[in-house]
């Protein structure tokens, strides 16, 4: 262990004496996480993705009724005079759901954001001016895509009442678990941000850390010296996981206190989501170096295979925003699991350890899978 | 001359000790690569506190033997002991007993000298006040005291080679290992390494030295091991070597009027081999070396010959490689 610890601290020695570890560790992580937390600022403000479907279930609906679906299909046009109606509208996709059974299915499943519903007697209410409801169904879970189905609700219900006091209500119908959300732009950033630097920085500095000691020759002397294969693999990852722990604290400690991002957190549970991240990072890092023959192959490798598992993981933005199958393809990728942990915490009310014990799981199994294949191909020589 | 046929014509010097007291045994070594049979049946013994150079060509399979003594390589067949104990069953008790001196500079070039020297003692277990004046011992040794705080990396070739030296007596090991220690050096810097190996020497330290430099085998080394073919093809003392190639000394001496007329009188000396004249220019072969010299003087000056200079071309490493190998050293 007293060895391990040598040599880990020795590479981080070696590696922050590399002026260029300024600028991909602290700097470019700093600048990044600014950028992409104001960028993603549009967000809080509901510019995304719904699917949202339209259910008439009133046998005859009035021309009148006809008349503001059609227009609700057509809304947000794709050019509006007003801003706010160009940024929601741009983002509605409205699909065809048989009933509203199916339709709640599909909410909970996360299929559809949404269904608003036209019941039985509606325009029948309407044109006696009783109390006439519209029904929304959306998950009980608060997300982004939620408050644009309400908007678009808002909006059906404002042309229906055509500027006068008609008694036309929506009421809502949450389907499956309620929680509630804070979505904070900064918290993205940081998430995301974190994962890539994380993971670059990891893999450069593991990639790079064997490979070196082959260039320079220092790794004959470190076989030759009574140091065994397993201690200095361990010392190795040591002095990398030192790296991606200064790279998790720079990130995440800038987000805690310039951003707030861990107000009502269960930090404990980020804290692990990270430590295993790092932990990931270390173990492709493994298995660069044992790919990688020089240290030019583990630089142009390190930066684009991070920056990529990264984009498809949800780092790079919310995977919300696109394709559902994006998505769930992003659970192949230890990317994926460290940000919908991350999101889950960071996101959602009332969320702790517990909710992120799969997480904790699979990215644990990431790392050992990647370690296993690292030391199998690791060249000594 | 052929290998097999300078293996032939020579029976190796034995010195060997007993399998136990040596520093290094090996027996029957064999390393394949593929095809390719880098170490083909290495037999060696080397006395505990004896400085012994490898000599041979590139690709004779010096360095793949330093590599399994060293433990750094597993050896297909044969038998190999570092001070009686077995590679590879007793590798963690055999490392600590170690130094190996690369060919090629090994150290943290973005660490100070001091930062190297202190981390590669660190790993053999040192450290505190006597790694510290260990440390500064080496530096003294090596004479780059003043250099300690610079970045190793910064350093010219010559200091590093020094400091590559002190990075494997850091430990203080029995056993040395140095490849090349001195290659590409100014004579400056070989002589301050060649004072470290001899420091070594002094202090009884084992020390196993390869080397492209006859003049360095021949002034630093108890033994020399000519490699060929992954063999030890000549092994013994430098002048056991050149008196069991049988390679003469040459007396070369330019003289006044004809030569061919001296002839006669100089192969009637003892110890005289053979003798050619021309051109005012007398060479004569024996294996009585330059004592001879004096005598073949007298002779020609009685016969009337008048001497205009006289040269003695003694047989060294260099011709008993030749002989050996049949190719110059640095082919």
């Amino acid at each position: 262990m007293r060895l391990a610890w040598l040599i880990g601290w020795k590479d981080c020695l070696v590696r922050f004496q590399n002026r260029t570890v300024l600028m991909f560790v602290v700097i470019m992580p700093l600048a990044m996480t600014l950028a992409t937390g104001y960028a993603f600022k549009g967000l809080e403000a509901g510019s995304i993705t719904a699917r949202v479907a339209l259910i008439v279930e009133d046998a005859s609906p009035s021309q009148e009724v006809q008349d503001a679906l059609e227009g609700m299909r057509n809304w947000p046009p794709k050019q509006s005079d007003t801003q706010d109606e160009a940024r929601l509208g741009a983002h509605i996709d409205y699909v065809e759901v048989a009933d509203r059974q199916q339709a709640s299915a599909q909410v909970e499943a996360g299929d559809l954001h949404g269904a608003i519903v036209v019941p039985q007697g509606f325009s029948e209410a309407l044109e006696e001016d009783r109390e006439a409801k519209l029904e929304l169904i959306v998950a009980a879970n608060p997300s982004l895509q939620r408050s644009v189905v309400e908007s678009a609700i808002d909006r059906l219900t404002q042309v229906l009442k055509q500027g006068n006091p008609r008694p036309v209500t929506a009421v809502m119908t949450p389907v499956g678990e309620r929680q509630k959300l804070r979505f904070n732009s900064f918290s993205q950033a940081v998430a995301g941000n974190g994962v890539v630097f994380i993971i670059m920085n990891c893999m450069t500095s593991g990639g790079v850390a064997l490979v070196r000691e082959r260039r320079q020759n220092t790794l004959a002397r470190l076989m030759i010296a009574p140091v065994g294969r397993g201690t200095l693999i361990f010392g190795k990852t040591i002095g990398v996981y030192i790296v991606g722990l200064v790279q998790a604290i720079l990130v995440f400690g800038f987000g805690a206190i310039f951003w707030g991002i861990f107000k009502d957190v269960d930090v404990l549970a980020v804290a692990l989501v990270t430590l295993l991240v790092i932990l990931v990072g270390c173990s492709l890092g493994m298995l660069l170096s044992a790919i990688a023959r020089r240290e030019e192959t583990v630089e142009a490798l390190s930066a684009p295979v991070a920056l990529l598992m990264t984009a498809l993981g949800g780092g790079m933005f919310p995977l919300e925003l696109g394709p559902a199958w994006l998505k769930q393809a992003s659970f192949f990728l230890p990317t994926g699991w460290a940000m919908d942990g991350y999101h889950q915490l960071l996101w959602l009310e009332g969320t702790t350890l517990t909710t992120v014990l799969p997480h904790l799981g699979v990215l644990s199994a990431f790392a050992a899978v990647f370690f296993a294949l690292g030391v199998w191909f690791l060249r000594w020589e | 001359m052929s290998s097999d046929a300078a293996q032939k014509s020579l029976p190796q010097a034995d010195h060997s000790p007993a399998v136990g007291e040596a520093a290094v045994h090996v027996a029957g070594l064999v390393k394949r690569f593929g095809d390719f049979t880098a170490v083909d049946g290495l037999n060696l013994t080397i006395r505990r506190g004896e400085l012994l150079s490898l000599l041979g060509p590139n690709g004779a399979g010096k360095s793949t033997t330093i590599r399994i003594l060293t433990t750094l390589l597993p050896a297909d067949e044969g038998e190999v002991r570092i001070a009686g104990l077995r590679v590879p069953e007793d590798n963690d008790r055999i490392k600590p007993l170690l130094g190996l001196v690369p060919q090629e500079i090994a150290l943290y070039d973005v660490l100070t000298v001091r930062a190297n020297l202190k981390f590669f003692g660190r790993l053999y277990g040192l450290g505190g006040e006597s790694l510290n004046k260990r440390v500064e011992q080496l530096l003294e040794d090596v004479g780059l005291t003043d250099r300690a705080g610079h970045y190793a990396g910064w350093l010219s070739g010559g200091m590093q080679r020094r400091i590559n030296i002190a990075a494997a007596l850091v430990h203080d090991p029995d056993i040395v290992f140095m490849d090349e220690p001195t290659v590409g050096l100014d004579p400056a810097s070989r002589e301050a390494i060649w004072k470290v190996i001899q420091t070594l020497k002094a202090r009884g330290k084992t020390i196993v030295l390869t080397t492209h430099y006859m003049e360095e085998a021949e002034a630093l080394c108890d033994r020399v091991a000519i490699i060929d073919g992954g063999k030890v093809i000549a092994l013994g003392t430098p002048p056991e070597l050149i008196r069991a190639t049988g390679i003469q000394t040459m007396l070369k001496l330019a003289v006044d009027g004809d030569s061919a007329r001296c002839l006669a009188p100089v192969r009637a000396l003892p110890g005289v081999n053979e003798v050619s004249g021309e051109d005012g220019q007398l060479r004569i072969y024996t294996t009585a070396g330059g004592r001879l010299l004096p005598q073949v003087i007298q002779t020609l000056q009685s016969a009337g010959v008048e001497i205009r200079a006289a040269e003695v071309a003694s047989p060294n490493l260099g011709a008993v490689y030749l002989h050996y190998t049949g190719r110059e050293l640095r082919e």
